[in-house]
């Protein structure tokens, strides 16, 4: 999984330049990442990376660092299954 | 047609969505075709999809969510848009009504269905000028109770649409939700955890299997129909190279698996000859090699007396698809082409991109269904629905019988769902509650103050703070704690610090019953002035007129906020006549 990926992923649903999409990305500083915007990124990234996300993960995710880190969580899990 | 329409693999959604917004750019008020969607549950994050498909072949669609459960309401000041779609969800008739069925009694269930086909009468007719309105059928599918033994809920989808067919004016086509369930299960249509959390019950999938429903009736009301299908020969309408395996040799026997496939596009393809649609051949092989198949072929199901226009030879495709149309008085853009060759379909769509050029699946068992999503293309049941005189009669003779049937207006509307608000104030109960409020509310939110659950506990316990909440509902079920209002007192002057309310219900005028209310609470415990403001936000339009409309003055601008001033010991506002109001005070 590449970083740069999943920032163009970012730029790509929120409408936004995909250099704006860093740490500071957040559901509270974006102001298109409104709840309806955040199941479409939610949907987008299952879509993309073949996950399914728990309740408690898509309420969690809300900034970029806390979807990269659950995305590589998901990645290390089924690594060393 | 583009590579991603419906009849070829998805694209993935973020090139999707990029994608659409640069088709977006394109489009300028003057030239959008915008839709309205209606619904009681949330769809816009279907949009992106629905918008995709319809610019990708030429439509500047624009999608547009109402206020959500307001159909009555929406439809009443439509104004003048092309298309409204009306998304109207069983399940969601009242809240939880797919679960609450259950413990209905059959006189409710039976109320709930009378008021529900009042209310769609009501709103048909409001949007008869509407030039097309879609209207989804009314499904129990996604929430039967049949398994245990309760059919009341598939009964009520059936009697709806029956009721939908009898009063459905002629500018209204239906979609069948069930037919898309059926196609692509409901599995893959559903997400559940999105109902739960965020009413939005329908996926990407269900999104582009609708869009493929969708597009053609859209096309067709903007008289862009299909009225020619082309198709390629060897490999196409058969199995194999006639050219090289002989008529004898190519594969379509019904009896065979492959073979099947081939007959049941023929067989399609004549059912679409049956209703008006020209079938031509456009084929490199020699003539007569095609000749002998169309003669003598035991299996062929379309001959010669069916083809239209025949032209096989050795020249490209694009030459031959531009002198079928010429031969056959139709622009190109009425042509679709169906040919087994990824270079034939790709050179098309590059010359021609006004063609329609569907590739035969490589995996031929596919064929047939994606032979089915190109006879919608076909669809002229809209055709002559823009016959507006037509419209206008029915129209007369709706309002005749429109006052047993519907509501006379949308305050008669208002009036028949018996609504009643409670309001509670510094209910320590509700602090999670007015906490998800202050968070998740856009739209009905005037100043839009994110707070946390200290921030709430810490008013409610504050003396200097009052927190207002109301409870809503009417005489089919509860909407639970859907408004707030957050004031801090300082001896007697009251400040608004936060009003909203969630957008589950509005368009009942709960606001200003719920305003009337506080004022009263407020003035009784000694306050003279209350002031307010209006912060705007991106989203919270529906709320900027609102203290203009209680009778608040408009005192300044300031800091981007709107403020204003009500001097409550000489002026009140006025109270809702269908809302009953119950003030139940502190907990205690």
């Amino acid at each position: 999984m590449q970083e740069q990926e999943l920032k163009q992923l970012f730029a790509s649903v929120l409408g936004v330049d995909v250099a704006d999409i860093g740490t500071a990305t957040a559901m509270e500083t974006v102001a298109v990442w409104d709840s309806l915007r955040h199941l479409s990124l939610v949907t987008t990234i299952e879509q993309r990376y073949g996950v399914v996300f728990t309740d408690a993960e898509i309420i969690a995710m809300v900034s970029y660092p806390i979807v990269w880190a659950t995305l590589a969580q998901r990645a290390a899990t089924s690594a060393s299954e | 047609m583009h590579e991603d329409t419906p009849f070829d693999a998805l694209v993935p959604l973020d090139a999707l969505m990029d994608r659409n917004r640069s088709l977006g750019r394109l489009i300028t008020d003057a030239s959008a075709y915008d839709i309205t969607v209606l619904s009681n549950i949330i769809t816009a994050p279907l949009f992106d999809i629905i918008e995709y498909h319809l610019r990708s072949v030429g439509v500047p669609a624009r999608c547009r969510a109402g206020g959500l459960d307001a159909f009555v309401q929406e439809s009443a000041h439509i104004g003048d848009v092309p298309c409204v779609i009306l998304w109207w969800e069983l399940a969601r008739l009242t809240s939880g009504f797919h679960y609450r069925i259950a413990m209905m009694s059959d006189d409710a269930v039976e109320a709930l269905a009378v008021h529900t086909e009042q209310t769609l009468h009501t709103v048909l007719s409001s949007l008869a000028r509407v030039p097309l309105v879609i209207v989804h059928e009314f499904t129990a599918t996604a929430f039967s109770l049949a398994v245990v033994g309760d059919r009341r809920l598939e009964e009520l989808a059936a009697r709806l649409n029956r009721h939908l067919a009898a009063v459905a004016l002629p500018n209204v086509v239906t979609v069948s939700v069930d037919n898309i369930f059926s196609e692509i299960g409901t599995a893959t249509a559903l997400d559940r955890r999105f109902y739960a959390s965020a009413l939005a019950p329908y996926t990407p999938t269900f999104a582009h299997a609708y869009a493929a429903r969708l597009v053609p009736m859209i096309r067709a009301m903007r008289g862009d129909v299909k009225k020619v299908i082309v198709f390629d020969c060897d490999g196409t309408l058969w199995g194999g190279a006639v050219g090289e395996d002989g008529v004898d040799g190519i594969t379509l026997d019904p009896a065979t698996a492959h073979g099947a496939m081939y007959t049941e596009v023929q067989y399609l393809a004549r059912a679409l000859e049956r209703r008006g649609v020209l079938i031509a051949l456009a084929s490199k092989n020699n003539p007569e090699d095609v000749d002998a198949v169309l003669r003598a072929h035991p299996h062929m199901v379309l001959r010669d007396e069916h083809i239209a226009a025949k032209l096989v030879n050795w020249e490209d495709k694009v030459t031959n698809l531009r002198a079928i149309a010429s031969t056959l008085h139709v622009g190109l853009e009425s042509v679709v082409f169906i040919d087994d060759s990824s270079v034939e379909i790709a050179h098309v769509r590059a010359v021609c991109p006004e063609v329609t050029a569907v590739q035969v699946p490589l995996a031929l068992h596919e064929y047939p269904q994606r032979m089915r999503a190109v006879a919608r293309l076909f669809d002229r049941r809209l055709v002559t629905i823009e016959d507006t005189q037509k419209t206008e009669q029915y129209r007369v003779e709706e309002q005749r019988n429109v006052a047993q049937q519907s509501f006379v207006s949308t305050e008669q509307f208002l009036q028949s769902l018996d609504l009643r608000i409670v309001v509670r104030v510094d209910d320590a109960r509700l602090i999670p509650r007015m906490v998800q409020l202050t968070q998740k509310t856009n739209q009905f939110n005037c100043t839009t103050k994110r707070y946390t659950e200290g921030e709430i506990t810490s008013f409610v316990a504050n003396p200097a703070y009052r927190c207002f909440t109301f409870d809503a509902a009417d005489r089919f079920g509860e909407y639970g704690v859907t408004g707030c209002c957050i004031v801090r007192i300082d001896r007697d002057v009251a400040d608004f610090d936060t009003f909203l309310m969630s957008c589950r219900v509005i368009g009942r005028s709960l606001e200003y019953a719920f305003a009337r209310c506080i004022v009263d609470v407020l003035r009784a415990e000694g306050v003279r002035l209350v002031r307010s403001s209006y912060v705007s936000s991106a989203k919270n339009a529906p709320a900027a007129d609102f203290y203009d409309r209680l009778g608040f003055m408009r005192v300044d601008v300031y800091d981007g906020a709107r403020r204003y001033a009500l001097d409550c010991t000489s002026d009140t506002i006025n109270s809702v006549p269908y809302v009953t109001v119950h003030y139940a005070g502190t907990r205690t």
